[in-house]
């Protein structure tokens, strides 16, 4: 478990808005718990767009919910580490107090814009009703914010559209009103848990640009989760991969593109689609990720590695630090130091 | 929206020639030759005769049914056979009493329900839960005149605190009325407590799992708002429709608690009609109970649509 | 309050030896065990079973149970308390009260699976007409099903009962009468469901009769959904019978039934409170036990979207 008091590298970009530090999320009941989210560490600065990447089961969603503690309560626990915000560790608080820092400092978009609206509401009024809350103004206020949000994400004729129903909108409007309630509150972080998988490839490109304008905007730091590399390519600053609950590789966007160093990070390259690449079958991932509960004490990876040997299987293996800054949780990396008993975090 | 009601208003009509049709043919029902039967005890020749020609009994059913539809769109349900009195007269005069008992039932169990069921909703399984799926398990299954004849034993034998029958309107002593309307109106809405309590509990328990109340929660939204105006207007429809059939219940329902509290509403009159055979007076009670059944759904489906904007046209 | 994510959800692991079984919640677990092991998983089901089954022996063997003749009178003993001759007291008439439960047992239960008996007898084979040949005979059976189920159901029983005449026949005939439409609306439904199946098309187009395809195919379809609607359906029986009884529209004295008992008990209710208990308590715990036992079933037989909590 990292004790790591995390003070950002100097000549860091801008100043650390949300630290995850040595997160681990149990899931049972009873005395049975089985861990599905292990020692997780990471940050995200202002203005800063930071990917969480994994296949579905990696532990990336559950990462995000617990930041805000909406996993359910009696079949959840996080079991150790701390989540700062602004220097405040979330797990430490009360529920009336997180009821204020939600919506408040951390707005969060989900991956169902089909569903993640209430459909007995008028659009604007949902807005509105999340101004009303953290800022107290009046009604006509808010309701004027939540047109102003609307435009802002650029619905058409906002003040028109705020009176609709969900129902009558697109999947991409309903992303875009989910934008504008996250943000209309003006929150230090997003958290958008696979925003634009559910969309079309067109409306994706928009709904995340207006991700990219309105994370400038109001300098949010952003932490967006997705399974697809293409997205964090176009989007992101910096990229953390998960694999079976662990983090495996932590690096800028560019670096792991280049030169993955985790051999996971690789195989998910590979079997990117590329354009223009010539014909054939794409490389899949044979086999599938270790069930939480039954993960072998070594490499986690291992059963699906190209890359595996004996020594894989002796022990944990940790993150290691690379003289870039890099990190990776893989025997073949040569750190310069293990992140686990490391004191300073480097990043980039 | 008012084209909707017009709309289903129309498509009542036939519904209600069904209705009336079975209302009316339970002529039919009666053992061996109606006039004999329904002319009353040991009757005369003459009176038998008389029963005859009143009832029309010489006619086809069709041309008799015939002849009471007409009459009846009129306002005309025909005469009792014993006091002469027009049936839409005495049904009429008992109708505000046996809605205002059914209301006050419905009243008492939203009171109950509403409550309860978003309690129980809050932590599925857990201890509030637990109780409310007992205790709704058991008031479903309460005669309501076992519920009747408790609540008389405690209230009124042993503490002498409200009165034990009788009936005064709603509008000539409000106070009063609720003192003679509380008991009865306890004993009818038991049922109708417990079911909507489950009810409300399912419909909370499922909405409280969506996304939308996800998107609320994740906004900060407190959550007692969250459960009081986010979600409870989505789970409300869903109860309303069983609140809608426990109307239509609650009008059967409310014979029995009438004739224990010596109510003078329908369900008293078709009692003493039926005891007496007074086949007018039972046909009279029983198609304005379905009217004014039918009417309470339609009102529910009303309110549904304004609940749901989805369904609004 | 929090959602379980779709990612969550994923991550329960499939059915597989091993520790973790325990550890997440498992919805593809109570598939494994079988009809009997998820009924007995359900402790209000298995107590409603045993009560019904007691009842029932209690009801077949009511002359031999009882202490007393239920109808042998005792003026002079008339409302009593509870003694070592009449364990539960007496009646207005001094009647034993425990003899007249006894054979009340066997009124209600009687009445409960006849009113069934009428309602399926009318409900099955027009719910399955309605079903199967569609169009018009549709329109008509369900029309008239719509028409039968917008009755006050108690007010339609009273008015049928008294055309009728009073008894406990016409009681329970006019019940299943009332309850006809909810047994046609489910087999209707559930023949819908079924007939456009491949297995029934197929059986179709290689000739089998009507008749053939219904009794093979359909009705062993429609039989579960059928079950747990006659117990949950017993139940509101009973207590219908209860009530008209209770009126006076149903038993005939000197005849015992637990409505009747409570009638008289109310007649008498300032004179001896206590009397309107047991039968009160039978009627309660009988349509209890219909009602858990309809549930439990629910809970065990049928398609996974059926069973609910």
């Amino acid at each position: 478990m990292s004790e790591s008091e995390s003070s950002q590298a100097s000549g860091a970009p801008a100043r650390t808005v949300l630290e995850v530090d040595g997160l681990s999320v149990d899931f049972g009941s009873g005395k049975s718990w089985v861990r599905v989210v292990d020692d997780v560490s990471f940050t995200v600065g202002a203005g800063e767009i930071v990917g969480l990447v994994g296949e579905s089961g990696s532990g990336k969603t559950v990462t995000c919910l617990s930041i805000t503690q909406l996993l359910p309560p009696r079949t959840s626990k996080i079991s150790g580490g701390a989540i700062r915000l602004g220097g405040v560790d979330l797990t430490q608080l009360g529920r009336r107090a997180l009821e204020d820092v939600r919506g408040r400092d951390i707005g969060m978009i989900f991956q169902e814009p089909m569903t993640s609206l209430n459909p007995a509401f008028r659009v604007g009024d949902q807005i509105a009703q999340v101004v009303r809350r953290h800022r107290g103004v009046t009604k006509q206020a808010a309701w004027n914010r939540a047109v102003e949000m609307l435009d802002a994400v650029g619905i058409p004729s906002p003040a028109g559209r705020a009176r609709s129903y969900p129902h009558e909108l697109s999947g991409g409007m309903r992303q875009r009103v989910m934008i504008a309630m996250a943000l209309s509150c003006e929150p230090q972080l997003l958290i958008a848990d696979e925003p634009t998988t559910a969309l079309d490839v067109t409306v994706q490109a928009q709904v995340l640009d207006v991700l990219r304008n309105m994370g400038r905007e109001f300098n949010t730091a952003i932490l967006f989760v997705t399974h697809d590399l293409g997205v964090v390519a176009e989007l992101c600053d910096r990229v953390v991969v998960m694999y079976a609950g662990q983090i495996v590789e932590q690096s800028g966007v560019d670096p792991i593109f280049e030169a993955p160093q985790h051999p996971y990070t690789g195989a998910l390259l590979r079997a990117m689609p590329q354009i223009g690449a010539r014909r054939g079958r794409l490389p899949v991932i044979p086999g599938t990720a270790p069930r939480p509960g039954l993960m072998p004490t070594g490499c986690r990876f291992y059963a699906r590695c190209e890359e595996a040997e004996q020594r894989c299987t002796e022990g944990p293996i940790t993150l290691s630090v690379t003289a870039d800054g890099r990190m990776a949780r893989c025997i073949h990396v040569d750190g310069v130091e293990q992140q686990d008993q490391s004191v300073e975090v480097l990043v980039q | 929206m008012i084209r909707t009601i017009a709309k289903r208003l129309l498509a009542l009509v036939p519904m209600l020639f069904v209705v009336s049709f079975v209302v009316y043919s339970l002529v039919l029902l009666v053992p061996g030759d109606p006039a004999v039967t329904l002319a009353g005890d040991n009757p005369t020749a003459e009176q038998i005769a008389e029963t005859r020609v009143r009832l029309g009994l010489d006619d086809s059913i069709l041309v008799q049914y015939g002849r009471w539809v007409s009459n009846a769109v009129q306002g005309d349900l025909g005469e009792s056979l014993y006091s002469t009195q027009p049936v839409s007269t005495s049904v009429m005069s008992r109708l505000p009493t046996t809605l205002s008992l059914t209301f006050a039932a419905i009243g008492f169990a939203l009171l109950v329900a509403v409550p309860a069921g978003l309690l129980a909703a809050r932590r599925p399984r857990g201890i509030v839960d637990r109780l409310t799926s007992v205790g709704s398990s058991i008031g479903v299954a309460l005669p309501s005149f076992w519920v009747g004849l408790v609540l008389i034993v405690i209230f009124t034998i042993k503490f002498d605190l409200l009165p034990p029958v009788g009936y005064v309107g709603l509008s000539d002593n409000p106070l009063e009325w609720l003192s003679h309307i509380a008991l009865p109106a306890v004993a009818l809405g038991s049922v109708a407590a417990a079911e909507t309590t489950r009810q409300l509990r399912g419909a909370m328990v499922d909405v409280l799992k969506t996304d939308y109340v996800r998107t609320a929660t994740a906004a900060g939204i407190r959550q007692r708002s969250v459960i009081l105006r986010y979600a409870l207007k989505n789970a409300a429809s869903p109860v309303l429709t069983v609140v809608g059939l426990q109307v239509t219940f609650l009008l059967g329902g409310s014979a029995i608690v009438e004739r224990m509290f010596n109510i003078p509403g329908l369900g008293s009159l078709a009692i003493d009609a039926v005891l007496s055979r007074d086949l007018p007076v039972i046909q009279g009670v029983i198609i304005v109970a379905v009217i004014v059944s039918v009417l309470a759904n339609l009102l529910v489906d009303v309110a549904y649509g304004m609940l749901n904007p989805k369904v609004r046209v | 309050m929090a959602v379980v994510p779709a990612d969550i959800a994923a991550q329960t692991p499939p059915s597989h030896g091993g520790t973790d079984q325990d550890a997440l919640p498992d919805p593809g677990r109570s598939r494994r065990i079988g009809f009997v092991g998820r009924y007995c998983g359900r402790p209000a089901a298995v107590v409603g079973l045993v009560f019904l089954a007691i009842a029932a022996v209690i009801a077949i063997f009511a002359s031999r149970v009882a202490p007393f003749d239920p109808a042998a009178q005792n003026l002079r003993l008339a409302l009593k308390g509870p003694s070592g001759d009449h364990w539960l007291g007496t009646d207005e008439l001094g009647r034993d009260v425990l003899s007249r439960l006894i054979f009340g047992a066997r009124v209600s239960l009687l009445a409960g699976f006849e009113a069934v008996g009428v309602g399926l007898l009318l409900g099955v084979p027009f719910g399955l007409i309605a079903g199967y040949f569609g169009r018009w005979s549709d329109a008509v059976i369900s029309r008239v099903a719509e028409g039968v189920l917008s009755f006050p159901p108690l007010l339609l029983a009273i008015a049928i009962v008294g055309v009728l005449g009073k008894g406990i026949t016409n009681a329970m005939l006019a019940i299943g009468v009332v309850f006809a439409p909810r047994f046609l609306r489910l087999v209707r439904g559930s023949v819908l469901a079924v007939r456009e199946e491949t297995y029934v098309e197929a059986a179709r187009s290689i000739g089998c009769t009507h008749r053939k395809i219904v009794v093979r195919h359909i009705l062993p379809n429609v039989i579960s959904p059928l079950l747990i609607q006659v117990m949950l359906t017993v139940g509101l029986a009973m207590l219908s019978e209860a009530s008209l009884s209770f009126l006076g529209l149903g038993v005939q004295p000197p005849d015992a039934s637990w409505g009747a008992m409570m009638g008289s008990a109310y007649r008498h209710v300032s004179r001896q409170p206590w009397q309107a208990v047991y039968p009160g308590l039978a009627i309660v715990l009988i349509v209890l036990s219909c009602n858990s036992v309809g549930e439990g079933l629910r809970a065990s037989i049928g398609r996974r979207s059926e069973r609910r909590s």
